[in-house]
Order: structure tokens, then sequence, then C-alpha cells
């Protein structure tokens, strides 16, 4: 299993090497783009943090693919904004045109439309968690449209994800191991990712908020458990996330990739998060069995509080 | 516009105070057909007791025409779903004529009916059943909390050429769309009809239940699809995120109230169109989370 991790500045290519990673994921702005579509038309889904998760132009991103090849590793480019326009569509083929000499490794898609654009331009791509691909029949879509790799939700059980694995072994399958967790579904969570205001799940978060319940159900113990749970969902579900118990599953099931999140995120912590993965791939390589693993990996960093509960797990079932 | 209004029932169909809620409802709209099923939970969806909701809707009238809305089955529920799917198709198909779905995989499986030359009765119900394509599939941003955005006059990007192709290819009857700025420009739609939700917008759902977590330890909270006994037919929770509008969570969704439909080119597009005339058509989906939460308000007063 590769680890795939954001590359905002090809200064850390070297040191994301290094710590062990071998696929990279970037998307780019372009002031054309947002002149001709408007401040609020995303080029991929992070375009509203602007250059903080998209440090590169599209030239800086040619030259990026060509660096990435060069030292024997692969690159991925986002476009997987929720939703484009006829005419953004339009301009997205002038892009992958002006790609086609030179391509990535795949394009990050969110739709079917650009499925059938990448197809044109012969460029691989890969299914974003955006598209939502929670089950094997909407595996099957995707690969009669060409897909290459699928990019599995972060909000479907570990049984779930060996499930679809199974159902087709003849495409590459990529899964969230490392940094940001989501209360709701990437696929149809349709407020904004901006710079401006937060994401509406942390702003229902902070919001004054009033559980109302039937007549039937208004009984001392519903409305306690209903609130503790709403406490827990705003306060401690998924601060940050970590998948890293399911490494040795992910190994055996072959699946490709481990995705490090975070676009925004500092350098040094992708690293550390490089070689944590790292060092848990490798344990797990030399295990035979689930268990072994388990007594011999290596824990985040502030265990205490990613560990207890499995409020920081992408897969809490591994050990609750 | 010919337009055609409908009452949309899921997600709280099974609640307790449904049929207050409906007669509520009768009083000011009137409606012919209704939605029934879920557009986000598939747990719901198959935990439904669908006799009752027969009894129910006997109860409302015997000529509604019933749209049966199908969520996107996560992986471990896919083939009970289908299944399900078939079967309540093959029982109600006098009171079915039309299932939305949310996600492709369904759509490519559904469309294999049509070459599927099985003796099974449902297989004729299944190839004779109409298609509509559901609110997932359309996926314009709608954050109210950015002004600048909502306050525009939105020509759907959703309205894709693949979105034609699709709407061709699996012969769909409707597309539904939600309302996601102030004012909608239905000058360019494809060619089938036209469903608006309305008076609230989903913005954002997910596979984790806030409500089925409820009664679970704390170490099995808040996973994505697990088991559940329908704990959101008894719970809301509202939200103030602005002053202007109100927010609430029902089931996995959070909705926002945005009731001011304004459609524009629409009408005008018709009138030049006379012959379109009969072939295009508007509906509202009229989804009764006011007359809900007044209710169950009301009820605990």
């Amino acid at each position: 299993m590769d680890i795939l991790v954001p590359l905002n500045d090809k200064k850390f290519l070297d040191a994301y090497i290094e710590a062990g990673s071998r696929e990279f994921y970037f998307g780019f702005y372009d002031e054309k783009w947002s002149e001709e579509f408007g401040e609020f038309s995303d080029l991929n889904r992070m375009s509203g943090y602007r250059k903080e998760a998209n440090a590169n132009t599209f030239d800086e991103i040619k030259e990026l693919i060509h660096l990435i090849r060069k030292k024997e590793a692969y690159s991925y480019i986002t476009f997987n904004s929720a939703v484009y326009s006829r005419k953004e569509i339009q301009k997205i083929e002038e892009y992958l045109y002006k790609l086609m000499n030179n391509p990535p490794d795949g394009l990050i898609i969110s739709s079917p439309e650009l499925a059938n654009l990448a197809s044109r331009y012969h460029i691989p791509f890969v299914v974003s968690t955006i598209a939502g691909v929670y089950n094997s029949d909407i595996v099957s879509f995707y690969k009669e449209l060409g897909a290459k790799r699928i990019i599995l939700p972060r909000d479907l059980s570990l049984d779930e994800i060996e499930m679809i694995v199974k159902s087709d072994i003849d495409l590459e399958y990529e899964v969230f191991l490392m940094r940001n967790g989501c209360k709701f579904s990437d696929a149809n969570c349709l407020g904004f990712h901006r710079k401006e205001m937060c994401s509406i799940c942390a702003d229902l978060d902070r919001a004054e908020d009033e559980v109302i319940l039937t007549k039937e159900n208004e009984i001392f113990k519903n409305r306690s458990n209903m609130e503790y749970t709403n406490l827990l969902l705003k306060n401690e579900f998924h601060n940050y996330a970590c998948g890293l118990c399911a490494i040795y599953d992910f190994v055996n099931w072959n699946i490709n990739a481990g995705k490090v999140v975070g676009r925004s995120d500092h350098c040094e912590a992708v690293c550390e998060d490089i070689k944590l993965i790292k060092k848990n791939i490798d344990i797990a390589m030399n295990c035979t069995s689930k268990a072994e693993y388990l007594g011999k990996m290596i824990f985040p960093n502030e265990r205490e509080v990613m560990c207890t509960n499995g409020m920081a797990c992408y897969y809490p079932e591994v050990r609750f | 516009m010919k337009a055609e209004t409908c009452l949309n029932l899921c997600e709280i169909e099974e609640y307790s105070a449904i049929y207050p809620v409906i007669s509520n409802v009768k009083e000011k709209i009137i409606f012919d057909r209704i939605y029934v099923g879920s557009y986000f939970c598939d747990e719901l969806f198959l935990n439904t007791n669908y006799h009752h909701l027969k009894t129910l809707l006997d109860k409302i009238s015997n000529s509604y025409k019933v749209t049966l809305v199908i969520p996107i089955f996560c992986q471990k529920n896919l083939k009970k779903g289908k299944e399900l799917l078939i079967r309540l198709i093959e029982t109600y198909h006098h009171m079915i004529d039309e299932i939305t779905v949310n996600d492709y995989g369904i759509l490519r499986w559904l469309s294999c009916f049509n070459s599927n030359h099985s003796e099974q009765p449902y297989t004729a119900y299944m190839k004779n059943i109409k298609i509509n394509m559901g609110r997932l599939f359309f996926k314009d941003y709608r954050d109210p909390r950015y002004e600048k955005y909502f306050e525009r006059n939105w020509k759907p990007k959703s309205f894709t050429e693949y979105l034609e192709t699709s709407i061709q290819e699996y012969q769909i009857n409707e597309i539904e769309i939600d309302v996601t700025h102030m004012l909608i420009d239905l000058s360019e739609v494809p060619d089938c009809i036209i469903g608006i939700h309305t008076p609230y917008t989903y913005m954002t759902t997910g596979k984790i239940c806030e409500f089925a977590s409820m009664f679970q330890p704390v170490q099995k909270k808040l996973r994505p699809n697990i088991d559940c006994s329908k704990e959101c037919l008894k719970s809301v929770i509202e939200y103030e995120v602005d002053q202007e509008r109100k927010w609430f969570r029902i089931g996995r969704t959070i909705y926002f109230e945005n009731n001011c439909i304004k459609i524009s080119n629409y009408d005008d597009s018709i009138k030049n169109d006379e012959q379109n005339m009969t072939e295009i058509s508007v509906r509202l989906i009229y989804f009764p989370i006011n007359e809900l939460i007044s209710y169950i308000k009301g009820e605990n007063e």
C-alpha cells in the first residue's frame, strides 16, 4: 500500500519521499478561471481556501508532474468540485488538452461528466470521494466509464470496504488514513469550504441548538442520551482522524493507497504522519495475524486523546 | 407553467404525528402525488413498515399517485435494498407508478430490466415503472451563509450535457432539484418533469446518524450505517445558525428553510414555445417540516 499525501509546495517533495510517500495529489489555481466563472466557482473542493490549499498555477503543476515522475513517484490532480457547469467543463477540457503530452498518473474527478472527459484525453482517472462510491454497483458504473482507481468514502465500515474491494479486484482502491475526519458525507455536503467562514459542520457545532423530542419520547433517559450524543458529535467526534489500526486489513486486501488529507496543513506534521504510516505498513507486512499487528503497531502521538472511545477513529470497529 | 403539487413524506412518514400533519397540510394545499421512502437513509428505507404506510395512505385517500424514493444503499444494505425494492414494486404496483433513485449505480441496475427477458411477474412491473433522478444527483452548492452567492439568480450547473444524455439513456421521467438560491433560472431545462423541493433545502447529509447512536454505548456511537430502531422518528434538532431562517436536523440530514420559490425565465420560455406546454411541467414537492415541528412542539406544551 502506497501513502498518498497532499503536495502544496515542491520544496517538500524530497522530504515526503524520504519519509515514505510515493503518491502526491494537488490542485491548482487559475486567476482566469475565477475571472470567467466568479469567486464562488471551484476548480476543486478546496478552491475556497485559495492559495493555502492550491498553491500552484497550472503551469507550475505541469512542472510538478514532471518532477514527480523523475523521482519515480506518482502525481494526481484534483478536479473534484461537487458540480461543474457546461462552460466550466469546457474550460477543464482545455486544461486536459494541455496536459495530454505530460499527463499526471491520474485525475481525481468527482462526476461522470469529467470521467468521460478524462477518457477522451487518455488520462487515467480516479473517482473522488465526492462521487460517493458507497457500493459495488456504483463501482461498476465508474468502472464502465474507465476508472483506474476508486477512493472509498470515509463513512464506510471496514466490512463494507472489504466487500466492495473483493467485489472487483481489477480496480485500484484508496482509503482514508490520517488527519481530517468528517461528520457528513463528502459526496453530499453542499455547503462551501472557504476561507471566509468555517464549513457548515463547524457552524452547526457552534450554533445554539435545541433537541426536540416527540411526546412519547420525552422522558429523562431519552433526553439525556440524545443530548449527550449531540455533545459528543459537536465536541469530540473527528476533531482529528486516524485509521492506523486498520492498516493490517488494508495491506491484506491489497488496497493500493492510504490517503493523508489536509491540503493546507504544515509539511512537518504531514511528514510525521507519513513516517508513522510507513512504519505501520512495514509492521503489518511482517505480521502473520491481525492480533499480532494490533499488538505491535505504533500509535499516534497524543494517544490518550486520539485512541480513547473511538471518537478520532476512521475505523473504530477494529478496537471497540 | 403547468405545475403540480406533491407531498413529500420521505424521512417522516412514520412519525406518530404524521396523520394530523397531513390533515393540516391538506387544508392548505391540494396535492395529488405523495413521495414515500427515503432520500437519505437506507436503514430507514429498509425498516419502514410499508403495510402501515399503505394503511396511512388509504386513510388519506385512495386516489393519490405514489412515488417511491430510494436512497443510496451502502454496501451492507445493497442486496437487501434491491430485493425490497422489487418486492415493494411487485406488491404495490397498483399504487406506485414512479421510483426516484439517487445514484448512478441503481440507475444502471434498473436499466438492466429493460433487456431482461425473464418471465417473473416483477420484471414486467420493473420495466414499466417510471424513473426519476432524485435530489442527490443535483449538487449545486447551496449556502445561505454567503449572501452574495445565495441571492443570485441561479441557473443550475447540474444541467449538463451528460445529464441530458442520462435522461435519454435511462428514459428519465423527472429530475428533482433543491431551491439552492433566492431565485432559480429554469430557462434551459432538460426535457422532462422538473421536481422542486420546497420549502426546505437540504444542505448536508451523511451516513452517520446522531439519533441512531443515542442508545449505543459511547464507544459505538457515531459510526456510519449502524442498525437502528428508527430513533430519528422521535426527535428533531433545531439550530440557530443565523437569524434569517430555520435550520433543522431530521434523520441524517441538515435542512435550511428557503420558502421564497421564485423561478425566473421559465414562464417566458414556455410561452415562446407553445408546443412544449404539454410536455414540460414543474412539480413542487412540499415537505411539511414546519407543520411537523409545530405539532410536536404543541403536543409537548
